[in-house]
């Protein structure tokens, strides 16, 4: 998993039911510091993310199905944890 | 699976219930001599990892074929502290 900051929120009408009742949010994965790190990605929300808030995304094929029970559901990146805080060391 | 140095700990309440009880640390990607390399990643620990320890992350899929893991949308397992690397043989560079 790798940690993001959440950007915007992405809306759609029209899409795959495994998606209703969902919200969809691009968020950037950042470095520990808070420091953009790069590419951005869409991501579902399964834990009432919002707009600005850091958070742990990732995935891995199957998880939708082995996770939550969804059959073919196409998920691949899910926003499963809102950072309250990082406590670490890091050398340059 | 990539080698990994833990630097801490990502505190997280509001989180996927599938993840409460886990351990969310913070590693530093590395190489097998445990250079530090640009990249980090949040791992589940299952071997009782700690700030500092250098271990082994196994991602993807297979992050969750482990006990502590095996119902959590999870994409990294820290499933080893590694204790010594051996180089038995170089292959030299083209």
């Amino acid at each position: 998993m790798y940690l993001a900051r959440v950007i915007k929120k992405v809306t759609a009408t029209q899409k795959h039911r495994a998606y209703d009742a969902k919200s969809v949010f691009l968020v950037q994965s950042i470095y520990p510091d808070g420091v953009p790190a790069g590419e951005e990605s869409a991501a579902m929300d399964y834990v009432g993310a919002s707009v600005g808030d850091i958070v742990v995304c990732g995935g891995a094929p199957g998880t939708a199905q082995s996770v939550f029970n969804l059959d073919k559901a196409p998920i691949r990146t899910l926003i499963m944890a809102i950072v309250d805080t990082i406590d670490y060391r890091d050398t340059q | 699976m990539i080698f990994g140095k833990v630097i801490g700990t990502v505190v997280s309440t509001v989180k996927d219930v599938n993840l409460n009880g886990k351990k969310l640390l913070l590693c530093r990607e590395a190489d097998h001599e445990g250079t530090l390399l640009q990249s980090y990643h949040v791992a589940v620990d299952a071997v009782g990892a700690g700030e500092g320890s250098f271990v082994l992350i196994s991602y993807g899929s297979s992050a969750r074929m482990t006990e502590e893991t095996k119902n959590a949308p999870v994409d990294a397992v820290i499933m080893a502290l590694i204790d010594d690397v051996q180089i038995t043989h170089v292959i030299p560079r083209p």
